[in-house]
């Protein structure tokens, strides 16, 4: 899968994702973070709570109230979302 | 200056104002600094000693919330520390590190509503539905009895004594026991606890208010009164039936 499947992959699941479904949702946090390159610590801050529940919620231990998991979403998507875009433009 | 005359005076009316609102939020880290100030101004022998690179990690590795006055000063914070994990490690019990205020806020529910927001917040971006939480705990020096009152408000209930390892730095300067060994007690805030932790957050967030205080917060991502009512009626009836 080269670089952009990717991007556009994670936008597409992540979008139609059912995150009542806790797995789910920690994949969508493990890709969200690994195409934005962000670090635990800088999604901490961007979903304002600790680094340990981040890194709970990439490996599946844990999941936040159904609403905030619609609001980390969102905010991984736009800032995927941005990423593609200006790759795309430099592509 | 005769009390009705600073009642009428604009400039004493901004300052009641300002003196009378308070901002709850999370700790980044330029407030590093402040709140190692605000912890270290009263020396306390039960109180483990840290650098500020300590304080750093608070805010780096845990959650730190704060309360600000009108004038952006940190008057309180309290501490949940929250074990990262991997994939191969099961995770820790989250520690709650006590709650930080300066004299003039204290006795008037500012304590307690920080450790709401700290509390709440923690269990609503950690499994809020589930009976069975990954819990938080919470430890205090074996002859230190002034946080008792607050954790029991809090509801942490006593689980066991426990001895702290030699070796552990901060913990030199307090008392031990004649055969050399640092007690100390556990506490745990039981899972049921969060039907009145996410009633009372719901609370503040809508009230906006303690007491004489008019309070802004910005609580955890998405926390809003109706979700966590509907959170402390799912848990009641789960816990019920």
């Amino acid at each position: 899968m080269n670089g952009m499947d990717r991007f556009s992959k994670f936008l597409d699941k992540a979008k139609r994702a059912d995150l009542r479904d806790k797995q789910m949702f920690s994949f969508v946090v493990r890709e969200g973070l690994a195409l934005t390159g962000m670090s635990v610590r800088e999604a901490a801050e961007l979903f304002r709570t600790a680094p340990g529940t981040v890194s709970r919620w990439e490996n599946g231990y844990t999941a936040p109230a159904l609403i905030a998991r619609e609001a980390v979403r969102d905010l991984l998507v736009a800032r995927v979302s941005r990423i593609e875009a200006s790759l795309a433009v430099t592509a | 200056m005769p009390l009705s005359a600073a009642r009428l005076s604009p400039s004493a009316n901004i300052a009641t104002v300002d003196a009378s609102r308070l901002d709850f939020t999370l700790a980044k880290a330029s407030d590093a600094q402040a709140i190692f100030d605000l912890v270290y101004l009263h020396p306390d022998p039960f109180l483990r000693a840290v650098k500020l690179e300590d304080v750093e990690n608070w805010i780096a590795h845990g959650a730190c919330w704060i309360v600000r006055d009108s004038t952006n000063k940190i008057v309180g914070a309290c501490n949940i520390r929250v074990p990262e994990t991997t994939a191969d490690s099961a995770p820790e019990p989250a520690e709650f590190g006590g709650i930080f205020l300066l004299p003039n806020y204290r006795e008037r529910g500012v304590a307690d509503a920080l450790a709401v927001l700290a509390l709440a917040s923690y269990y609503w971006d950690n499994d809020p539905e589930d009976l069975n939480p990954i819990p938080v705990i919470s430890h205090v020096h074996i002859k230190n009895d002034k946080p008792l009152k607050l954790l029991d408000r809090i509801g942490f209930i006593f689980q066991r004594e426990i001895s702290v390892p030699d070796g552990v730095p901060g913990f030199e300067h307090m008392p031990r026991e004649e055969d050399g060994r640092l007690l100390g007690k556990e506490f745990l805030l039981p899972a049921e606890r969060r039907i009145q932790l996410f009633r009372e957050m719901a609370k503040l967030i809508s009230t906006r208010e303690i007491g004489t205080y008019a309070i802004s917060v910005l609580p955890a991502l998405g926390m809003i009164p109706e979700e966590l009512e509907r959170l402390a009626t799912h848990l009641e009836m789960k816990r019920s039936g």
